[in-house]
């Protein structure tokens, strides 16, 4: 199996997903998620699980950042940091 | 002397009205009649009163003559007038039109590349004249927005094969492959054929995709490897190319494979009527 494959892709995003429902069923605690952390670990490339950990953070600072609720010395923080 | 004007002021007046009442016989031998007792009685008043009358009607005849005529000339030469100005318009905007293009030039975007397919064949930008070309940058390693815009690409090809028939030039999707030290053509063909049959799928030595990526300013990076394992961050954009091998449009990320399709549609228009 690779990535190359698509049901293989299939699986992964799949695997993502329900880790990702079940974060947002409870309010973000990873402890409560292991059993589908797991399985999404287990399905999907390390690199790729990488790639959608850093792209759930982003989307959830997206998401409070359109609603407000980010704090003042987290934005500076980021303002502060050199690009890349 | 008085005796000579009057004698010629006579004479003046029998000529105009022979010259004028010439086609009737009739009104000839009256007017005979009439300056006979112009000369018996008071040829002073009746000879002043003649001149008189015979301006009006002279200029009652030129009106009628010239009005009709007038009329047939100014509709002529008003529909002609109106036809020369809006010959002088077509042929401007024309002229308007092909300066824009040569003043805009080529845009910096494009350019050659010589790579392979992913049935191992080589080509060069040159191959694909003739045809548009939709190409679209990524890697098949890729997590999830390069298979996202395939999907996208595939339904964008879908729709334009339908309309095969309507379209003077054929379309071509293209992918290329950002990541040749992985994607060879054996990956690329398997990777592609679970997007559409239609779709070409190009790869080349590193050098080869860079110095295309270069005139495609599109960027792309290898980032770090866990293990065996990486993905390469790279732009995320479609790109149109002409049947003459030129750059016309890009679509991002945020497009419809809808808007993109009619997006296309329209150049292929616009490109037809620019080339009759």
């Amino acid at each position: 199996m690779s990535v190359i494959d698509k049901n293989y892709r299939q699986k992964c995003w799949l695997a993502r997903d329900e880790y990702w429902k079940c974060l947002d069923m409870n309010t973000e605690d990873k402890e409560k998620c292991l059993k589908y952390r797991q399985l999404f670990e287990s399905s999907c490339p390390a690199t790729w699980v990488t790639h959608f950990d850093q792209k759930r953070d982003y989307d959830i600072f997206k998401q409070q950042l359109a609603v407000g609720q980010v704090e003042t010395d987290k934005l500076k923080s980021i303002k502060q940091q050199p690009t890349p | 002397m008085s005796i000579i004007s009057h004698l010629l002021s006579i004479r003046t007046s029998i000529y105009l009205t022979r010259n004028i009442l010439r086609p009737t016989s009739r009104l000839i031998q009256n007017r005979f009649v009439s300056s006979t007792s112009l000369l018996l009685n008071k040829p002073d008043i009746k000879s002043s009163t003649i001149p008189l009358e015979l301006p009006s009607s002279e200029k009652k005849k030129a009106k009628y003559n010239i009005s009709w005529k007038t009329v047939t000339v100014t509709v002529l030469g008003g529909a002609s007038l109106i036809a020369f100005i809006y010959y002088l318009d077509q042929r401007k905007a024309k002229n308007r039109r092909k300066l824009q293009r040569a003043a805009v030039g080529k845009m910096a975007i494009g350019g050659p590349f010589s790579l392979i397919t992913h049935d191992k064949k080589p080509v060069t930008d040159k191959d694909f004249h003739g045809q548009w070309l939709l190409i679209y940058f990524g890697f098949t390693h890729c997590p999830d927005i390069c298979p996202e815009e395939l999907e996208k690409l595939a339904e964008i090809t879908k729709t334009l094969y339908k309309q095969k028939n309507k379209q003077q030039y054929p379309f071509q999707p293209v992918f290329v492959s950002v990541d040749p030290e992985r994607d060879t053509p054996e990956l690329i063909s398997r990777y592609l054929k679970d997007y559409s049959s239609h779709f070409i799928g190009l790869t080349g030595t590193r050098e080869q995709v860079a110095d295309m990526c270069k005139h495609y300013r599109v960027y792309f990076s290898q980032g770090p490897k866990v293990g065996d394992d990486y993905i390469v961050d790279h732009a995320i954009i479609m790109y149109l190319i002409n049947p003459n091998g030129d750059f016309v449009d890009y679509y991002g990320r945020n497009k419809s494979a809808k808007e993109v399709a009619d997006a296309i549609e329209q150049h292929m228009n616009t490109f037809k009527e620019m080339n009759k």
